[in-house]
């Protein structure tokens, strides 16, 4: 399972093929294994990685350059096919040392070339090369505007205005820029280092970086040193046919061979599953021998379809379609605060590209210490034991059932699903089996208050408010007044006078001098909040449905609300549903990138 | 306009820019110690007469500067002051959530951690209250919740630490998700390192001064509580900048 259709390569010769199209060194190969090749960008492992992952290839690797247009085109790449298809690239970048390397832009040809000098010992230029620097097989220009004049103005330019060693320095902090950008936007990538003069006074970064992005291979930093250290490079599986050290066709090869592994051991995502009894698997629900599980257990035998198999829950099914490994966190008659602890516990080994599921439970359940200081979960069902000695069942219970009441409660959830998105970013989906339907309390008027001199002022949009509730406040109150279609500030007066219980709406609509009036009266206005949290929350969620239940399932036998097999097979469809909506790669743009 | 007028007024209007999309924000989350000297309290509210502030207000005739307003006067911050009294931990670190995604990475987030034993129960009206204290017979919330539920949830809450591995979990995560920000966690409840869970806790917090001059103190008016009085806002202020500082020069090394 990947989630990116494209692999962008950028490095050196090393990465390009470097040695491998020379007609000679083919026919060698030829000759000696009967292997050939057209481009020889076709035998390099990029290519090999392509083909495993049935990926198109962006092969942007150049013989001579370095990190400078290593940085350049990997931008240009990005902004050629825009931030959400980047985000379906996987990126290999082979890193060489930039002394050698410069990326520089003529005129002449309207275009970047690649510039590679040698030093003498005393820091003098042994040589200066140019040559162009996007080809794929065929020349963009004609090879000769590279030498005469262009080697002298080079040399001449880069006598006054290079320093090899700032000019490495400052490709440092630009490397690390275009790895802090990629992180920003979750843009998956791996790197190797032919040598470590970039790491240079950035090795706390890289500590951390390198742990997921390093390529190191039966502990080789790089291709270049994988192949020369094990006799696979073109001169030795040439039968020195030449001196050429660049990684022959076999080093390639075997290279991307082990390479596909690790980038597959390093990309695989997992799916996490936090939640309750919903979550936990059938197979845990049968071990931990519950009454429920057991009956529905025996039924299953019954009716002879367990056949030594036990039902696959949601997660189940779901890690097994999208061939992920799964981790499953639910527990039983857990809280929410217990699964959003047990979401943090587990947030350091989350990946960006892994699947995460939150199964929300009913707000109603908190958790309180046992005497040996552990949390505990609370249901609130009056059957279980307490707690805690000095915590009765009759306070648990009420204090359940004020949270069962209230919507309020459902801005908690919400509020752990806003850290959830700023934590992950992608890939996360919300369910609850708790119905939507927001039980509405009977009664608005609060024993706190004195039955005079106060009143309940709505807040909102009296129109906006759902019929229930309107029902509520009529039936609770003696007068109501649309103070932003009447404000008879004496006759609210009179009422207040004969101690009726008096509601305000539409106060929100008024002008601040209308308020001033109303505050005129004297009278505490306490405000009355409508807003159905709940229904608020659901938004986070993929949407509600009644799935078939165990109870359903077995005609009433096995009397449970937990969700049957089929149930669970329902949910998993229309969490799938969910995921491949996110998982589609937005259609290409087309681009004239190279290949 | 000659070249050098047209550089100064770039130069005035880039500033004036930068300085708007740039310039930090104090960020404070917590209870009655870190809330805003003015509470703006609709004079029709009980809480008119009854808030500390406005009490102190009485007293003084004008509303002395609490910590954070100081701290932003002087590193000519935007402040955004989210504390509140009687907030539980719970109410501090739900409000920090909703907020969580205006904070920018150059901000400071100065949080000051409470009682653990306080906590929340909606009321009637569907609001959440605070219960911060052990209650009465005649104490009303809801018509489920008798006064004995709410002072065994409190008793509860105060007498085992584990309701501080909690509390540290979510300062872990505030640090985490803000790793680039300047954090200053305080705790005003003065916990006692009883064991690993408060170890734990108290190892996340910024150490400073517990005693300051309160309100009671510089009034001799029993009926006022341990608030900091204007002298011991400015002296928490101060213990604090040094912290900043600090921590600055610890971050420029």
């Amino acid at each position: 399972m990947k989630n990116f259709n494209t692999i962008y390569a950028n490095g050196s010769s090393l990465t390009a093929g470097g040695g491998l199209g020379e007609s000679g060194v083919k026919k060698v190969y030829k000759d000696l294994y009967g292997v050939e090749w057209d481009n020889q960008k076709d035998v390099t492992y990029p290519q090999y990685v392509a083909n495993h992952f049935k990926c198109e290839l962006v092969h942007d690797a150049q013989s001579g350059s370095g990190v400078p247009r290593l940085i350049r085109r990997t931008y240009e790449y990005i902004e050629s096919v825009g931030l959400e298809q980047a985000k379906n690239t996987l990126f290999l970048f082979e890193i060489t040392d930039p002394i050698h390397r410069i990326d520089m832009y003529c005129n002449e040809i309207q275009d970047y070339m690649v510039v590679n000098v040698g030093y003498k010992s005393d820091g003098s230029y042994e040589f200066v090369h140019s040559m162009e620097s996007t080809y794929d097989g065929g020349k963009k220009h004609n090879p000769d505007i590279f030498e005469g004049k262009m080697i002298d103005e080079l040399k001449s330019h880069l006598e006054k205005y290079h320093n090899p060693i700032v000019f490495t320095n400052k490709f440092r902090g630009d490397l690390i820029g275009l790895f802090s950008f990629l992180n920003e936007n979750n843009i998956e990538y791996f790197y190797m280092f032919n040598d470590s003069t970039l790491k240079l006074h950035y090795e706390k970064i890289y500590d951390s970086l390198d742990k997921k992005r390093n390529l190191i291979i039966d502990g080789f930093m790089s291709i270049n040193q994988f192949c020369t250290f094990q006799n696979h490079n073109i001169r030795t599986e040439t039968n020195n046919f030449t001196t050429d050290g660049h990684p022959g066709y076999f080093g390639h090869k075997l290279y991307s061979e082990k390479l596909i592994k690790i980038i597959e051991q390093r990309i695989k995502p997992k799916l996490w599953v936090f939640g309750d009894s919903f979550t936990q698997t059938f197979k845990s629900h049968f071990e931990t021998n519950n009454d429920w599980a057991t009956k529905y257990k025996e039924y299953k035998i019954k009716q002879n379809v367990l056949g030594g198999s036990i039902p696959r829950n949601y997660s189940e099914i779901i890690a097994d379609s999208l061939n992920v490994d799964l981790e499953n966190h639910g527990i039983g008659g857990c809280s929410n605060q217990t699964i959003f602890d047990n979401f943090l516990r587990c947030s350091p080994q989350i990946k960006p590209n892994d699947y995460v599921i939150f199964n929300w439970t009913d707000p109603g359940r908190f958790r309180i210490s046992t005497e040996a200081n552990f949390f505990k979960d609370v249901t609130g069902n009056l059957i279980h034991p307490p707690q805690n000695d000095d915590v009765s069942n009759k306070s648990t219970s009420e204090i359940a059932i004020n949270r069962s009441t209230y919507s309020i409660y459902w801005t908690e959830i919400d509020n752990y699903i806003k850290i959830i998105k700023m934590v992950l970013k992608n890939n996360i989906y919300h369910w609850t089996w708790v119905d939507p339907i927001q039980t509405l309390p009977n009664r608005i008027w609060s024993k706190r208050y004195p039955m005079f001199n106060i009143g309940l002022y709505v807040k909102g949009d009296w129109d906006n408010i759902s019929e229930d509730h309107k029902e509520l406040i009529k039936k609770e109150s003696e007068v109501i007044y649309d103070v932003f279609e009447n404000l008879d500030i004496d006759k609210i007066r009179t009422d207040i006078n004969l101690g009726k219980k008096i509601v305000l709406v539409n106060g929100d609509k008024l002008k601040i001098s209308d308020h001033e009036t109303i505050n005129q009266l004297k009278m505490g206005f306490e405000y009355y909040d409508t807003t159905n949290y709940k229904k608020l929350c659901y938004d986070n969620f993929i949407p509600w449905k009644r799935y078939q239940t165990i109870s359903e399932e077995t005609n009433g036998m096995v009397d449970d609300l937990h969700y049957s097999e089929k149930g669970h097979m329902d949910l998993a469809n229309d969490l799938l549903i969910e995921i491949n909506k996110s998982l589609k790669f937005p259609p290409k743009k087309p681009n004239s990138f190279v290949k | 306009m000659g070249f050098e007028k047209f550089n100064t007024i770039y130069t005035n209007n880039y500033l004036h820019t930068t300085d708007i999309g740039l310039k930090p924000t104090l960020w404070v989350f917590g209870d009655s110690y870190s809330a805003k000297s003015n509470p703006e309290i609709d004079p029709s509210s009980y809480l008119y007469t009854d808030d500390f502030r406005m009490k102190y207000f009485k007293y003084k005739g004008y509303f002395p500067k609490s910590y954070p307003e100081i701290i932003a006067e002087i590193y000519d911050v935007n402040l955004i002051n989210l504390a509140t009294p009687s907030y539980s931990n719970e109410n501090i670190f739900q409000s920090f959530s909703e907020a969580s995604n205006q904070i920018k990475p150059n901000d400071v987030l100065i949080f000051g951690w409470t009682y653990n034993s306080r906590f929340n129960l909606a009321d009637d009206k569907n609001k959440m209250t605070n219960i911060n204290i052990m209650v009465n017979e005649d104490h009303y919330i809801d018509k489920n919740i008798c006064p004995q539920t709410i002072n065994e949830l409190l008793y509860n809450r105060q007498n085992y630490s584990i309701y501080y591995k909690w509390l540290t979990n979510n300062l872990k995560l505030v640090n985490q998700m803000f790793n680039k920000n300047l954090i200053i966690h305080l705790d005003f409840s003065n916990t006692s390192n009883v064991d690993d869970y408060t170890t734990e806790y108290l190892k996340l917090i910024t150490p400073f001064k517990s005693t300051y001059q309160t309100i009671k103190d510089e009034t001799n008016d029993i009926s006022f509580n341990g608030h900091f009085s204007e002298k011991g806002h400015q002296d928490l202020a101060n213990d604090i900048i040094k912290i900043i500082n600090e921590k600055f020069q610890h971050n420029l090394r």
